[in-house]
């Protein structure tokens, strides 16, 4: 069958298909099956996702007494207190204008001398959410090479138990943990905030701990999890207990301190082994900070960002970074990305998702976010350089090395959403301490990590100025365009519309598109007509899966979407009458406190169909020595009513990859469910395994007892569709 | 007479036997984990019209020969294209395998009927 051949009998498929049966969440009888818990249960909560933005609108039930009491502790309450330093940075409160600010990094105290600690660690680690500190996913293990992963088995699976899918009395999960190598056990942290060590060679549990925290939809409308974070003592004392740590956080804003060998609380950490992070949730505390990301563990640091509901108000908790002792979870410094004399009438620009850290140079390096409300800035039309950038601190003292903002006054929620890779890379003869730093715009920005100047350049480009009709906007003349390496995907001209989607909803798909307003890139939301049309969209790009890394072949590699949406401010009046329900990454949201309230929608006709010309998503492989892309293809199937798209049309990712020396790249990230090993060099799909959910977590690569294993975490995002799971599934070549 | 003759035959009955396995592996691949395709609509879908595919082979192999016999297999020949396609796009390979043994029940059911029919003419 040809192409055109498929995709019309795939329109006539959905033709056929009268309604939609959710997938169910499965066993699988091939493989070693731990279930650790009996399955879950279910619940009434209608769920949708918040996002890839991990926002959303969901009840506002903030955690009120525990902010109420943390006034009282003026020492711990960094944002309460201002005198009181370490403080936010200079700059944060004496913003520079746009074009000064950005067109060239923010440069607060210099750079730093490497001290000779290795970027890529010399032993195979995957101890944190992006595998290393550098986020680079990176193995040096060869065992499973390109030659032999056609052989690779599944040895065993684990069940947690762990798992709603939003019928019954929970809301849905959202389970986007990367399992954690160290001290000879796998660590997995679960949507019902539970933590499990598992032995890495069968699965067998070594201990659980149950949070006992409440399962509400308190900031997001799913149950997410990104996953556990670990510490270890430099100069362990031989025979005192928590010398080990897992860290697991809550929707509801607590840390969990936990010996690593034993599962039981470390007592000595925050109030008898818990930090409760919303004592510091002081200014607009209309919902808690949840911590739903891993901390970054660097040193003796445990760096904290949190989660929130940029959607929901004007007015939300300001962003703002902790740096908490490890072993005690005193507070060490705090980092506020906001100016103070704006933070009463906005909110977020929070670090929500992984950071990464360079031990040799003493930073880490923030994704900072939009902020608050994501499509209306009249109530923030001060500078607010911290806001969707990434923004290098020093370690010890959380003060600014460098900062570059990668979107001017951002009403588009392109939040900064991945740990930006940390790279040595060679360019035109001339070793280069690079960042690289993934984008829902499909950008990806390359910087010098030690100073924040460009490594090719990054342009300020005129973007369009609106069409007059939303009140009280400044919008950016500008926004940064980087020339090299060229966007993942295709920003210079209107995406064409799907003629079969066209076709099969009589024309609906054009209607839509001539509705909407477009200018280009960066056009700014109106209230005319069916919106503005959006692409990349804020569930596009460049998820939380973040940029992979070879050192050695010097390839990225990067998971990407294309997805379509279109945006639409309300007038208030308007909005009452015309809201409807809030869902996954489209819906209503009142932006409470703006002027408008907003609505956000996929280009989809009525059956369900992409209005947009797949691919509908790529696996991108990039040479840094060039900044060229070396190779690109459609990543996975699109999936709806159990039929596949063809995989030439791709799908939707959320997830990212992981990548071997021995030139493979381990990704899930795709609505087919399926776990992939494909060849670093080529592109070549090498292997692919079914999973019961999509995979939206980047897969951790880890050595036990001389074998070599990769662990996927099947858990799914109701972004890209409504199956569920709790399956982790963990594979390796036979013995023999 | 010819058409009792025809009646007593079991041409049919690779038109039913294709379409009852094919159900059967729907079923396997609606009911079991991980096969991409558990518990879908899709999946529910080609278990309902293989089924209905079965019935239609009875059917036929009970009825006399006129129009309702035709309408029933030119609906055989519909659901079995159909079917197929949607096991295409369901993944399901050996689907496709029965609809093709029940492809071939469908042309030998009406090969034998015609051969019957000529028999009966010349009788």
């Amino acid at each position: 069958m040809n192409r055109k051949t498929v995709s019309l009998a795939f329109a006539l498929a959905f033709f056929a298909a009268a309604g939609y049966a959710q997938d169910t969440t499965a066993t699988d009888s091939t493989a070693t099956d731990n279930t650790t818990q009996p399955a879950a249960d279910s619940g009434t909560a209608t769920s949708t996702d918040s996002s890839s933005t991990d926002t959303g609108s969901t009840s506002d039930t903030g955690n009120q007494s525990d902010s109420q009491t943390s006034t009282d502790q003026q020492t711990d309450n960094p944002a309460a207190n201002e005198a009181t330093p370490p403080g936010p940075d200079a700059n944060a409160e004496q913003p520079k204008p746009v074009a000064d600010s950005v067109a060239q990094p923010m440069i607060a105290s210099g750079s730093r001398e490497r001290n000779g600690t290795p970027l890529v660690p010399e032993q195979p680690v995957w101890n944190s959410f992006h595998g290393q500190l550098s986020a680079q996913k990176y193995s040096p293990l060869t065992q499973i090479n390109p030659d032999n992963v056609g052989d690779l088995e599944k040895v065993w699976q684990v069940h947690t138990g762990d798992v709603s899918d939003g019928s019954g009395d929970k809301p849905a999960t959202v389970w986007s943990a990367t399992p954690i190598f160290a001290n000879d056990t796998l660590y997995i942290g679960t949507p019902f905030y539970r933590v499990l060590a598992l032995d890495p060679a069968t699965g067998e549990q070594k201990w659980a701990f149950d949070t006992k925290s409440k399962l509400e939809a308190l900031t997001q409308p799913a149950l997410k999890n990104r996953g556990v974070a670990y510490w270890q003592a430099e100069n362990p004392v031989a025979g005192k207990v928590c010398q080990k740590i897992v860290y697991i956080g809550t929707m509801d804003a607590q840390l969990f301190a936990l010996d690593a060998d034993t599962g039981k609380p470390c007592t000595d950490f925050g109030d008898n082994g818990v930090l409760n992070v919303d004592k510091w949730n002081t200014v607009n505390d209309s919902f808690p900070l949840s911590v739903l990301q891993p901390p970054t563990v660097a040193g003796n640091h445990l760096i904290l960002g949190w989660a929130g509901q940029d959607w929901e108000s004007a007015e939300a908790p300001p962003g703002a970074v902790f740096s908490v002792d490890a072993q005690t979870g005193e507070l060490q410094w705090s980092f506020e990305t906001l100016p103070e004399n704006i933070r009463r009438k906005t909110g977020t620009a929070n670090v929500w998702t992984a950071m990464s850290v360079d031990p040799g140079l003493n930073m880490v390096y923030l994704p900072v976010a939009s902020p608050s409300p994501n499509y209306w800035g009249g109530n923030r039309t001060e500078q607010i350089p911290y806001a969707t950038s990434t923004t290098a601190l020093d370690l010890d003292t959380g003060k600014v090395v460098w900062s570059r903002q990668w979107v001017h006054h951002d009403i588009w929620d392109y939040d900064i959403n991945s740990a930006p890779t940390l790279m040595d890379i060679t360019v035109d003869g001339k070793e280069i301490p690079a960042l690289m730093q993934g984008t829902k715009m499909g950008f990806l920005f390359v910087v010098n990590r030690e100073t924040g100047e460009d490594v090719w350049p990054i342009e300020e480009r005129p973007v369009p100025q609106g069409d007059g009709t939303v009140k009280g906007e400044v919008y950016a003349k500008t926004q940064p365009f980087p020339t090299k390496p060229a966007p993942l995907l295709d920003q210079s001209k209107k995406p064409e519309v799907w003629g079969i989607a066209d076709l099969v909803s009589g024309g609906a798909c054009s209607e839509l598109f001539d509705n909407l307003t477009y200018e280009g890139m960066y056009t700014p939301p109106t209230t005319k007509g069916e919106g503005t049309l959006a692409y990349p969209d804020s569930a596009g790009g460049v998820q939380w899966g973040g940029v992979a890394f070879d050192p050695n072949a010097q390839i990225a590699v990067v998971n990407t979407s294309h997805i379509v949406q279109y945006i639409k401010l309300w007038e208030r009046q308007d909005y009452e009458k015309n809201a409807g329900g809030s869902g996954n990454e489209n819906g209503f949201y009142p932006q409470k406190g703006a002027p408008y309230g907003m609505s956000l929608g996929n280009a989809l006709n009525s059956l369900g169909m992409p209005c947009w010309k797949p691919p509908f998503g790529e696996l991108v492989a990039i040479d840094m020595h060039t900044g060229d892309v070396k190779w690109r293809k459609p990543l996975g199937s699109s999936q709806k009513y159990g039929f596949f798209m063809p995989e030439s049309m791709g799908s939707p990712t959320i997830g990212g990859p992981a990548v071997t020396k021995s030139g493979l790249i381990f990704i899930g990230a795709t609505m087919d469910a399926k776990a992939r090993a494909y060849d670093i060099q080529t592109g070549k799909e090498l292997w692919s395994s079914q999973l019961e959910a999509p995979v939206v977590a980047n897969p951790a690569i880890y050595e036990y007892k001389g074998r070599e294993y990769v662990a996927f975490i099947s858990g799914g995002n109701s972004i890209l569709k409504p199956t569920v799971g709790d399956l982790v599934a963990v594979y390796a070549l036979p013995e023999n | 007479m010819a058409h009792s003759r025809s009646a007593s035959r079991p041409r049919s009955i690779l038109i039913v036997l294709g379409a009852l396995v094919g159900s059967a592996i729907a079923i396997w691949n609606y009911i079991t984990p991980l096969t991409g395709v558990t518990g879908t609509f899709g999946a529910g879908l080609v278990i309902a019209s293989s089924i209905l595919i079965a019935l239609a082979g009875i059917v036929i192999q009970l009825t006399e020969p006129g129009a309702i016999r035709t309408i029933l297999r030119v609906l055989v020949a519909l659901g079995l294209l159909g079917t197929a396609a949607a096991a295409y796009f369901l993944h399901e390979w050996w689907l496709i395998a029965a609809m093709g043994v029940v492809l071939i029940g469908l042309i030998y059911d009406i090969a034998s009927s015609r051969g019957a029919r000529s028999k009966g003419a010349y009788a």
